[in-house]
């Protein structure tokens, strides 16, 4: 089952979608969602870089390295904008805070830079997917009527879909199995697929946010 | 691939897929226990709210009908009493005018309680008059537009939609101190609109939800819950109070 | 009026029956005659007894008093009826109105206003308590109620005026101020008003200014 690089690559720029379809809509919605739509430009413009280290550096560890820091704090932005007023936006700054600490041991101090390090990449799927699980329990419990249409659980699925098959994908690595670069082909052909069903969640999650906020009371 | 890997790999693509399809069920098990408690929880609000109605309108009835009654027959009997002396009758006249206004405050009681207004002529009528006898008070001016309006409702749903509208206004008297208040309701195909503004001092929304203060949003929210509709609540300290309220007109309804 | 007047009462509380018997018995010129206590004794009693004037309450058991109304007004149109009501804002009073009746009182009028409204009714006049709220008035205007179709009163321009003013609910002082009269000159106007339009009740004259066109509703009564 062999398919194409190329064809692979075209659908990691699904993203592209959903950014557009951002740029539009920004004014328009809530301010809570607006770190969403940033982490699509952010995935977009990632996807990019990444295309240009291949081509000119013929390595993405470097880059693929920082992305992934960026990306922690954007979507600790984004739930802190989500849950800040009743909950504490401090809990997201120490999140941040022991991420970073996590990443500067992994990729400065136990390995190098210049690898591509699994250990601050597991850290922060399992931190963002729990932090999805909880979101989507607190939609569960107020009196939203039909949870399917509604934006933050179509994001949050798509997080939890995405960074837990990160989380094991990584794993791999870590282990440094040393198996045939067919075989991590195959890992990744899945992952590609995996990143095209997330693709296309963010982006029905981007047409569904909200203009107004509803007047919602918990239980 | 060496086949040992072609193992693996095989085995790994079916443990997922088994991981994804528990979590499919999870969320569908999930899902199916939310809409079932929300369903409870609508069918308990429910009840109370007949049970309190139902309440409402047997005070009302018995204020007018047996207190209102026996205390008119007494002012009528004071009225009929002839006293010469001058601070007797100036008793007798101080009388009369408290028993007066005893029964404009048992009338205005039991107005508040049920309009009558709404079961006879319905939910425009009944919303006219009632911003009508704001308006006479002269403590804030209601600006409103109700003219060729016909809403053929459900007496649930009337009461429901007076209710909320009522609510509203209350809070808006007794904590906003604003002298203006903009009511306008449109009838759009399948939906009712109501807007809501005043011009008073607002309010801090998070603040008041945690304190669970009165404002009785909890009431109001309750009753477009049951309606089906939707409420957008824009408010902040120094800034007003603006109601956006959504309630669709389902067949059931009409 | 030399004749007595002969009255049917009706209110299914007896209490209030007891009270106007009590007030009334020893006003000489009116007579109560019988008691009802819904609206079905009504008819039966107004029939057998062809009174002059009948006090009804409005909500009753069995029959309530706008059908009645109608009822004994059918086979005795000469009988004047006054409405009873606890609430002035009561918009049954304008279907006691529209079925007939000539005036209202609300259940707490003081005996010398409950004996005018007699007076006046037996006088061929409508007539609409002192306390009628300004809601009532419009709620009557916007009825079917007009017993004016046969007025022709003649109104001198200054009294056109007047009764323009009392629509504005201006006070005796502020229409005497305007038309150049003295204070006691109005209240006399007043009265006089009030027997040439056959109404008792300022809501009487503003009621037949705005049916008569004299007055239009937005000229400062919103």
């Amino acid at each position: 089952m062999i398919i194409n690089y190329d064809l692979l690559l075209i659908f990691s720029y699904t993203i592209a979608l959903a950014a557009i379809i951002g740029i539009f809509r920004y004014k328009q919605i809530l301010k809570s969602y607006r770190p969403f739509i940033f982490f699509t430009w952010l995935a977009l413009l990632g996807e990019i870089v990444n295309l240009l280290c291949t081509k000119l550096l013929h390595s993405t560890a470097v880059d693929t390295n920082i992305y992934t820091l960026i990306e922690f704090g954007v979507l600790l932005w984004l739930f802190a904008c989500w849950n800040g007023t009743y909950g504490s936006s401090k809990l997201y700054y120490y999140l941040f805070a022991i991420g970073t600490l996590v990443w500067v041991i992994d990729n400065l101090m136990i390995y190098n830079i210049h690898n591509e390090n699994s250990i601050f990449r597991i850290f922060y799927s399992l931190v963002l997917v729990y932090l999805s699980i909880d979101q989507i329990n607190q939609l569960l419990f107020n009196r939203e009527r039909n949870i399917v249409y509604n934006s933050k659980f179509i994001i949050c699925a798509g997080f939890i879909i995405y960074f837990s098959y990160k989380a094991t994908f990584e794993i791999f690595f870590l282990v440094h199995v040393n198996w045939s670069l067919d075989f991590y082909k195959k890992i990744f052909t899945v992952f590609v697929f995996v990143n095209l069903v997330s693709n296309i969640l963010y982006t029905l999650a981007v047409l569904c946010i909200p203009k107004k906020q509803k007047f919602i009371l918990p239980y | 691939m060496h086949s040992e890997e072609a193992k693996v790999y095989i085995a790994l693509l079916i443990a997922a897929t088994v991981l994804a399809i528990i979590l499919a069920l999870f969320i569908l098990a999930t899902l199916r226990q939310q809409k079932k408690h929300r369903q409870l929880q609508q069918e308990k609000i429910n009840a109370e709210i007949k049970a309190l109605e139902n309440e409402r309108r047997r005070v009302a009835r018995d204020l007018h009908d047996e207190v209102a009654v026996i205390l008119s027959v007494a002012k009528v009997e004071l009225s009929a009493i002839e006293e010469t002396d001058k601070t007797k009758s100036k008793s007798l006249l101080k009388a009369c005018n408290y028993i007066d206004d005893g029964l404009e405050k048992i009338r205005a009681i039991a107005r508040d309680l049920m309009p009558v207004a709404l079961e006879k002529k319905g939910l425009i009528s009944a919303l006219g008059d009632f911003f009508e006898s704001i308006n006479d008070t002269q403590t804030l001016i209601i600006e409103y537009d109700l003219l060729g309006l016909e809403l053929n409702l459900v007496e649930s749903a009337q009461i429901h939609i007076y209710r909320i509208v009522q609510e509203i206004i209350h809070n808006s008297l007794k904590y906003s101190g604003a002298s203006k208040i903009w009511f306008d309701l449109k009838r759009e195909t399948a939906s009712i609109a109501i807007d809501i503004k005043d011009n008073g001092k607002g309010f801090n929304q998070a603040k008041v939800i945690k304190e669970n203060n009165g404002l009785g949003l909890h009431n109001i929210y309750s009753r477009v819950e049951l309606l089906g509709g939707d409420m957008y609540l824009d408010t902040d300290e120094e800034k007003g109070v603006n109601y956006h309220i959504e309630i669709p007109i389902k067949k059931s309804y009409e | 009026m030399s004749n007595t007047i002969k009255m049917v009462i009706a209110d299914d509380h007896s209490v209030y029956l007891e009270g106007l018997h009590s007030i009334l018995h020893s006003v000489p010129g009116i007579s109560i005659v019988a008691d009802a206590i819904n609206g079905d004794d009504l008819v039966k009693k107004a029939a057998k007894f062809q009174p002059d004037i009948v006090l009804t309450d409005i909500t009753m058991p069995v029959k309530n008093g706008i059908v009645a109304t109608r009822e004994l007004l059918k086979h005795n149109p000469a009988i004047g009826v006054i409405a009873l009501t606890v609430s002035g804002e009561d918009t049954n009073i304008v279907d006691m109105l529209e079925a007939g009746a000539s005036g209202y009182l609300l259940k707490n009028s003081a005996k010398q206003e409950i004996i005018e409204a007699i007076q006046t009714v037996y006088g061929h006049g409508t007539y609409y308590c002192k306390n009628t709220s300004r809601q009532l008035t419009k709620i009557i205007l916007k009825s079917r109620f007009n017993p004016f179709e046969n007025a022709n009163a003649i109104l001198s321009d200054v009294e056109v005026q007047v009764i323009k003013l009392i629509c504005q609910e201006k006070t005796s002082k502020e229409i005497a101020h305007e038309v150049h009269l003295s204070d006691r000159t109005i209240e006399a106007w007043r009265a006089r008003l009030q027997e040439k339009l056959k109404v008792r009740g300022t809501a009487g004259i503003v009621v037949y200014a705005i049916r008569n066109g004299i007055f239009k509703v937005g000229d400062d009564m919103k």
